[in-house]
């Protein structure tokens, strides 16, 4: 079993050399570089000092093995920008806001999802399942940017309530992270609860629950023993899919609300070709999920000992 | 006693699928679902033949005559108004159906057709095999999605290969070829879970060949989770692609797509608050019955959860 854990761990290194191989690729394949400018070309003699200064001049492969070894090391190197500072700083500056924003909406989701999935299945086919399945289906129907764009249309016009209560841009006071979060718990919000429903109403049925009714257990502690345990087992497998979609939708909101998170830089690093900066942010942000998977699956065995014997088997 | 070759095979009543249609019809919201996909999918086709105005044309002259501005709703020929440039927003939302319904077919074939065969090989085969073709989904499943395809199509978004059927071939190959893994994920996990279950020990015992273990009994036991799994994809290709072509990478006009609509709604707000009604609820109507049909799906092909006791 550790063994296993260590080496689901170790491959975390190779998933990230490739994800960044692929972002290399793109990046310097795709047309434009860091210094085009519409209407206002750089000054060539700047040009070239800057990409000296990067080691853009030197051939790709060699430019992508000198990242690879420094990034191994901790270090990201510089933006690809008219004034060059470490991507390490840039990043960790609009990182904040971003893990903020994701963390709220994660636990809102998490926090109302959950209930709300296990109230659905345990009053299945009652008018509170099809309350909160409804509540489930709104927040499925209602994409980040989309409960992003309406929200602030509706809620900062000054129109409703006291003007300037909720702020239409920024993240700088409690007010400005109302709106954003709520955007973006919407959709994990509602997957959570289906998922939840769907895996409770599964185990509702098997037959340890019948017997640890008939054996004359409480009721609620079947509940909480019997069925919500197994219940959330399967809920674990869907943590990297919810963190990727707060991960992207943080990309719509953050450009809504303009919010100086990772989505915009991210989104900006592509637009202005600025490569280190992209690869840094690709690298921490498929890391994350890679992590998370890897968690996921080691987790996975400890939680469901009937997985470990075939999973766990040395590969 | 009958000999054994003498024994009534025949299966008994109706069978699995006419079993699942006929729970499907006993589930309203399942059938609420079913109504609006089938409807968004007749709009999709005949989308062209109800719509009033060509999506491309610009009503310059009802533009002008309103002070350069866009056309309110209601207003004579333009059932929903019109954008800054006169094009018909019903006509537009029309359009924008047929774009997530084709995004929708063509993401979950790919879907189907590369990612339960790999996760049914891994799960199946387990060791090395399993070892490979896990962490190459991991390399894929590594990139969050929407960031790969926003990484791409922002990478290629103002080149000629991009601009090909209008930006659709890209959003179908970039959103197909990126969401299979969950597939591929949730098809070994289940094939873990069956692969040791009675029957299937039964059917090893008995000789019968791997594949034909792995097609008759393990898929097929798997087949809920699966059409979960594409019932979840469905939405989440449409919501892709309206997210994509809302930030500029999708579908590129004079194509219309809910998610760009919507941009342009969020642009002229203060000016045309009336441009972002449609599409949106056009987005949330999809959204909404593609979900309840997969609920309604999930229902029907699993009947163990369904049963009441």
């Amino acid at each position: 079993m550790l063994g296993y854990a260590v080496r689901r761990i170790l491959w975390i290194l190779p998933v990230l050399i490739a994800a960044s191989i692929i972002t290399f690729i793109v990046m310097h394949g795709a047309p434009g570089s860091p210094w085009s400018r519409e209407g206002r070309p750089l000054d060539p003699h700047l040009v070239a000092r800057l990409n000296e200064q990067l080691g853009l001049d030197r051939p790709l492969p060699l430019q992508y093995l000198s990242w690879l070894g420094r990034m191994l090391l901790g270090d990201f190197g510089l933006t690809a920008t008219e004034a060059p500072r470490q991507v390490g700083s840039v990043v960790a500056n609009s990182a904040w806001p971003s893990v903020q924003l994701g963390l709220m909406a994660f636990a809102v989701a998490v926090l109302v999802g959950v209930p709300l999935g296990i109230v659905a299945a345990l009053r299945h086919r009652t008018i509170v399942d099809y309350a909160a399945t409804g509540v489930a289906i709104l927040g499925m129907a209602a994409p980040a940017f989309a409960l992003g764009a309406i929200l602030q249309i509706l809620l900062t016009a000054r129109e409703f309530g006291p003007p300037g209560f909720l702020p239409r841009h920024g993240w700088d006071s409690p007010q400005h992270w109302i709106l954003p979060t709520v955007a973006l718990a919407g959709l994990p919000l509602a997957q959570i609860a289906r998922f939840t429903k769907a895996s409770m109403l599964e185990v509702l049925h098997h037959d340890y629950i019948r017997t640890a009714h008939s054996k004359g257990l409480d009721a609620r502690q079947v509940v909480t023993h019997h069925m919500i345990r197994n219940a959330l087992v399967p809920l674990v497998t869907i943590a990297g899919p919810i963190l990727a979609i707060l991960l992207t939708g943080s990309i719509a909101v953050e450009l809504i609300f303009d919010i100086p998170g990772l989505g915009q830089l991210y989104w900006y690093s592509i637009r202005y070709r600025d490569f280190g900066t992209v690869m840094g942010i690709t690298v921490l942000y498929a890391g994350s999920i890679a992590i998370l998977n890897a968690l996921v699956d080691i987790g996975y065995g400890y939680i469901d000992p009937r997985l470990r014997d075939h999973v766990m088997e040395p590969a | 006693m009958l000999p054994v070759d003498r024994v009534d095979r025949r299966p008994h009543g109706r069978g699995y699928w006419a079993d699942a249609f006929l729970r499907l019809r006993h589930s309203r919201s399942g059938m609420a679902g079913l109504i609006v996909v089938c409807t968004l999918a007749l709009l999709g086709i005949l989308g062209p033949l109800l719509a009033p105005w060509d999506y491309r044309v610009q009503d310059l002259d009802g533009v002008m005559a309103n002070d350069a501005r866009p056309l309110p709703p209601l207003s004579p020929g333009h059932l929903l108004g019109t954008d800054r440039l006169g094009r018909d927003l019903f006509s537009r939302t029309l359009d924008g159906a047929q774009v997530s319904m084709t995004v929708a077919l063509v993401a979950q074939v790919v879907v189907l057709f590369i990612g339960v065969p790999i996760g049914a090989i891994a799960g199946w085969r387990g060791g090395r095999t399993e070892t490979y073709l896990m962490r190459f989904t991991d390399v894929i499943y590594a990139f969050p999605d929407l960031l790969f395809v926003i990484l791409i199509t922002s990478a290629i978004v103002y080149t000629p290969l991009f601009r090909l059927m209008d930006g659709l071939l890209m959003v179908f190959l970039a959103i197909g070829l990126i969401s299979w893994v969950s597939m591929a994920r949730l098809v070994r996990a289940q094939v873990l879970s069956i692969k040791h279950r009675e029957y299937v020990e039964a059917a090893r015992a008995l000789g019968v060949p791997d594949r034909q273990i792995v097609l008759r009994h393990v898929l097929p036991n798997a087949i809920g989770p699966i059409i979960v799994g594409v019932s979840v994809g469905v939405p989440m290709a449409i919501l892709a692609e309206s997210t994509l072509s809302f930030l500029g990478l999708g579908v590129q006009t004079p194509r219309a797509s809910w998610g760009s609509l919507i941009e342009v709604g969020i642009r002229n707000a203060e000016s045309a608050p009336w441009l972002i009604i449609p599409p949106m609820v056009a987005l949330a109507i999809a959204l909404a019955g593609f979900t309840l049909l997969g609920d309604g799906l999930r229902d029907a092909f699993d009947p163990k959860t369904s049963r009441r006791r």
